[in-house]
């Protein structure tokens, strides 16, 4: 087999033509993903560092120092709207999280596979299925007209601001359930069986078993949602675009909402802007979720 | 003999459900009936004359069902008409036309997807021990996926309107050539597919591309379809795509979308409005009763991944 031969120095014709296979599937999506992801994040840097002026067929950038950082963190410290945007945001990370531990006790429920688990994880899923669109329709119309008129209220529930923030806070943590449930229970099936086993031998109840063998197991998957949750003061819309597209009442806003927005109407000249907003929320947020995720794997339940 | 602890029911020999367990069933069953009641009622409004919805706003309508409304999803259908600014010039999107725009962005872009993805991690699995590029590439995706990026969109916007991809079919096949997309899952599938099949066939004198297409393809079938099947419900409710990227080829979730925060549309009937979410809801359900353990299962496996 002279063609396997392996030439001094180099690899054999069987090596090589598995190598220049290897490139061949390779070369087209490797060009796509240093174009369509690590570009544009080194682009969104750049960006931020710059002024645009002009459309974007004929635009050009001049290097603008800190000028679009500056902006940003004076609208920060010096808009009142950035800080009710943050107190929103908080109020939707922080009023759900003691159901993480109800939803925790339900997951564990249909990790013992008591009765109904298969029906009810099926049903609770529908709503993760259908989608923003035809839920936002529906749940819209429900709040504002059927359930008033159930619960005898004069108004509907999304007439004023501060109903709407409550509304729709709970309708998204309500339908999302079933989604976040279904993800728990992936990770509390790799549970150990024989840890399972051994602590059923020594009389382990519901609760004792959930806290000294099947949250050590999944405590980190939790967390990490709790993690991503306090990212979320910094980047949630709330969920209003599709509710109020770009009129909703700013009273609701959320910093997501704010970027979102802003980017979808901006001229060209304001991106740089944006991409600076980008770049402060990196900043605050890459150190802050990495530092949590550190504290995750020092604290937490542990097997005894 | 059972040696556990654990209470055991003597007639089934299935485990007691302590008090905590069926107050929980209580809370289950009544959250999983509201869901039901809920898109039941959503129905039920899609179906109602305007003046029985004002009428009864909880019900179903009165009569048979085929005395119901159901002349609502032919004005939804008719009203669903949008304008959009294509190429410069003001062009009507017909429902049917929405419809085709969605079904193609949903097949566009699982395809494009499916075929940057399955590829390079087929090498990247086969290839493991043989070449460095091979732990590279899977490597530097798992590292780039915790690099968040916040603030991208307004140098997206840049790029593809400077291709000239921006608001055209080209973005969703350039941008979902994508081999990052669902690349932990298809890279733990095929590392899990046996080697001696392939082997065999290299002995018989079977290239590269035979035994990838030939071999390893129709062993991923079980996979892809998966990914396609939750690819498609996603993207079947996907608006933001359409709302940011192509604006002027409106799929029906965007029409939805213009049709609920448009106050110019002159649908703002409720029973309307409900029988356009309708239309947007038949297919995902259909599909979700077909496929919900499947649907169910891959999103498991996936998060255990």
């Amino acid at each position: 087999m002279i063609e396997n031969k392996k030439k001094k120095g180099g690899m054999s014709a069987a090596t090589r033509r598995d190598f220049l296979f290897m490139l061949a599937i390779f070369i087209l999506p490797a060009i796509q993903y240093a174009i369509e992801t690590v570009w544009i994040k080194i682009d969104t840097i750049i960006l931020a560092f710059n002024n645009y002026t002009g459309d974007i067929d004929d635009g050009y950038r001049t290097f603008a120092g800190f000028y679009n950082i500056k902006e940003v963190l004076d609208f920060m410290f010096n808009d009142s709207l950035f800080l009710l945007m943050l107190k929103n945001n908080f109020l939707r990370w922080i009023v759900p999280l003691p159901l993480t531990f109800f939803e925790i006790i339900i997951t564990y429920y249909m990790f013992r596979k008591f009765p109904g688990t298969s029906v009810f994880r099926t049903i609770m899923y529908i709503p993760m299925m259908t989608g923003a669109m035809a839920s936002v329709l529906m749940s819209k119309f429900f709040v504002s007209f059927t359930l008033p008129s159930i619960l005898g209220l004069k108004e509907g529930l999304l007439n004023d601001t501060t109903s709407a923030f409550w509304t729709l806070l709970i309708y998204g943590k309500l339908f999302a359930l079933g989604g976040s449930i279904l993800g728990q229970l992936a990770v509390m099936n790799s549970t150990d069986q024989s840890t399972l086993e051994a602590g059923q031998l020594d009389g382990v109840g519901f609760f004792g078993e959930l806290w000294h063998i099947v949250l050590p197991k999944s405590y980190k998957f939790i967390f990490l949602g709790i993690i991503s949750g306090i990212g979320s003061i910094f980047t949630s819309e709330g969920g209003l675009i599709p509710y109020y597209g770009t009129n909703a009442p700013t009273d609701l806003w959320g910093i997501g909402y704010y970027t979102q927005i802003g980017i979808l109407e901006a001229e060209p000249s304001k991106y740089p802007y944006y991409a600076a907003f980008g770049v402060v929320q990196a900043i605050v947020l890459v150190p802050l979720s990495n530092g949590l995720r550190a504290l995750m794997n020092k604290v937490g339940p542990s097997e005894d | 003999m059972d040696t556990t602890k654990r209470r055991r029911s003597r007639k089934t020999g299935r485990e007691k459900v302590p008090f905590i367990g069926w107050f929980l069933f209580a809370y289950l069953l009544i959250h999983c009936v509201a869901i039901i009641l809920y898109f039941s009622w959503g129905f039920g409004a899609s179906v109602k004359t305007n003046y029985e919805f004002m009428k009864d706003m909880v019900g179903y309508p009165e009569g048979l069902p085929w005395d119901w409304a159901w002349e609502n999803y032919k004005k939804a259908f008719e009203l669903f008409n949008m304008k959009v600014l294509r190429d410069g010039i003001l062009t009507k999107v017909t429902v049917v036309e929405m419809i085709g725009n969605q079904l193609l962005y949903a097949f566009l872009s699982i395809f494009m997807s499916r075929l940057a993805n399955w590829p390079v991690m087929y090498v990247s699995v086969v290839f493991w021990k043989k070449f460095k590029l091979a732990r590279f590439i899977y490597t530097f995706l798992y590292v780039m996926m915790f690099i968040p990026t916040y603030g991208a969109m307004a140098s997206a916007f840049l790029l593809y309107k400077k291709l000239g991809m921006y608001d055209s079919w080209w973005y969703v096949i350039f941008a979902y050539f994508s081999f990052g997309d669902g690349f932990i899952l298809t890279h733990a599938y095929l590392s899990g597919l046996s080697s001696e099949m392939s082997e065999a066939a290299k002995i018989d004198g079977a290239n590269n591309l035979d035994i990838m297409l030939r071999i390893y393809l129709p062993l991923s079938m079980p996979l892809i379809g998966l990914q396609v099947l939750t690819a498609f419900l996603s993207r079947w409710n996907d608006y933001e795509t359409m709302l940011y990227w192509l604006p002027s080829y409106p799929g029906i979730s965007y029409g939805v979308y213009k049709f609920t925060t448009s106050t110019a549309t002159g649908a703002s009937w409720p029973t309307i409005q409900l029988a356009g979410g309708m239309m947007l809801l038949v297919p995902v359900l259909a599909i979700f009763a077909v496929f919900s353990k499947k649907i169910i299962g891959g999103v498991t496996v996936s998060v255990s991944k």
